[in-house]
């Protein structure tokens, strides 16, 4: 046996992973989050004792579920990782912006480049459904099978009461109406197919370039 | 030649007993990670300013360390998370030297790059890193296959038997005609439109 496989077989006997590290992580978390928030006022001169208390008592109480610990584990592994692809991602990005000249574009370009700048931001926050998705397939046992059969137990539903082609009919219906009340759009519109991907990238530069300041 | 090729054999046995040492006491799977992710929470933690009350709360800063120690030490528990990072990080940082490399070219060229390349060159990277990402995902396939997939599938079953996806298929079809066609109108009356409003003397003729 080498000396990592040593370390970590030491560290797992030993409560390192599932006791002391989700302990202070939880704890961590709740006694800052409960300081930040100054739920029982801000001048009780008993409250970072409270906030204490209370965080170590939730924290026990979750390590009490080891299956929920080793779901946590697989979890912020699997967020860390798309944090470091995010990261290098922006890394690179904020290399070429130096080098190029921002395409301004006109009033309808900013507005293409605006909604692909939130949808980037949102398909960001999507990292942390991934890495529950993740979590939830790897640990059948713990949190994950329970998750799993809720969107289960959704997805049936739907279709066995009907429901499902029902919602995309309405939801086309409603496309359709959008689609004819909306404002009028400006008349000189090009071609968006032309414009959004050079939106897009110009949106992806600004996002590294907002990460910098 | 021979001389090169005794040489070349023993760099690459101080390599590989370097690289075994590093492995042996636990530098690549243990401290390196440690450290990255700890770095890496701790300062996303300092940036958003999530668990202090104020910029400079001290409290708040402990608590944060502590925070990114348990998240770190539980990441490491996965480890999968390892593997991953053990076959991304390498490709990834070649991937930076690549692009370093073309700024250097276009540095020495003192051009800025245009607003189209720029754009070009931002799906580049978010293509090379993810597919980079995806690769170091697949070495570590999951142990039990989720059962989403036959539900999806089952789904998918669903509305083809029943004649539903025929149905929204026929529906977004025409539903894309209808806007197509429109679409269309209001290009041509547009054109006309700036056909029409040409220059003046033109009009008045």
């Amino acid at each position: 046996m080498d000396f990592s496989s040593f370390i970590y077989n030491l560290f797992s006997e030993y409560g390192i992973f599932t006791f002391l590290a989700p302990f202070l992580l939880v704890f961590s978390l709740l006694y800052g989050s409960l300081r930040k928030i100054g739920l029982f006022g801000r001048d009780n001169p008993s409250k970072e004792k409270l906030y204490a208390v209370i965080s170590m008592v939730i924290a026990f109480y979750y390590l009490y579920n080891i299956s929920d610990v080793i779901f946590t584990s697989n979890f912020i592994s699997f967020f860390f990782f798309e944090v470091l692809v995010i990261f290098f991602i922006l890394m690179i990005i904020a290399l070429i912006a130096d080098i190029s000249e921002p395409y301004k574009g006109d009033e309808e370009f900013q507005r293409y480049k605006q909604s692909s700048y939130n949808g980037i931001v949102g398909f960001m926050t999507l990292s942390v459904l991934f890495a529950f998705l993740y979590a939830s397939s790897v640990d059948f046992n713990g949190l994950g099978a329970s998750a799993q059969n809720i969107i289960i137990e959704i997805m049936l539903e739907l279709i066995y009461t009907g429901l499902l082609p029902f919602l995309i009919i309405i939801g086309f219906i409603i496309a359709a109406i959008y689609w004819i009340y909306r404002k009028e759009p400006p008349k000189k519109k090009r071609n968006p197919i032309k414009i959004f991907p050079r939106a897009s990238g110009e949106a992806l530069i600004d996002l590294s370039e907002h990460t910098r300041r | 030649m021979n001389v090169l090729s005794q040489l070349s054999l023993q760099t690459a046995f101080t390599q590989l007993n370097f690289n075994q040492l590093l492995s042996q006491y636990g530098f690549i799977d243990f401290v390196l990670p440690f450290l990255l992710i700890f770095s890496l929470v701790f300062m996303l933690l300092e940036l958003s300013n999530l668990l202090k009350v104020s910029s400079d709360d001290a409290v708040g800063r402990k608590l944060s360390a502590i925070f990114s120690f348990g998240f770190a030490l539980l990441s490491i528990y996965n480890q999968n998370l390892v593997k991953w990072l053990l076959s991304f990080i390498p490709n990834a940082t070649i991937a930076i030297i690549g692009f370093t490399l073309i700024v250097i070219v276009l540095a020495i060229t003192n051009k800025k790059v245009p607003g189209i390349l720029r754009a070009f060159f931002a799906f580049l990277v978010v293509g090379i890193i993810l597919w980079l990402a995806i690769n170091s995902l697949s070495i570590t396939g999951s142990t039990q296959s989720s059962p989403l997939t036959p539900l999806l599938s089952y789904t998918l079953n669903y509305l083809m038997q029943s004649g539903i996806l025929t149905l929204l298929i026929m529906f977004l079809l025409i539903f894309i005609v209808l806007m197509w066609i429109a679409g269309g109108g209001e290009k041509k009356t547009e054109e006309e439109e700036e056909k029409i409003g040409g220059p003046i003397l033109l009009r008045s003729r």
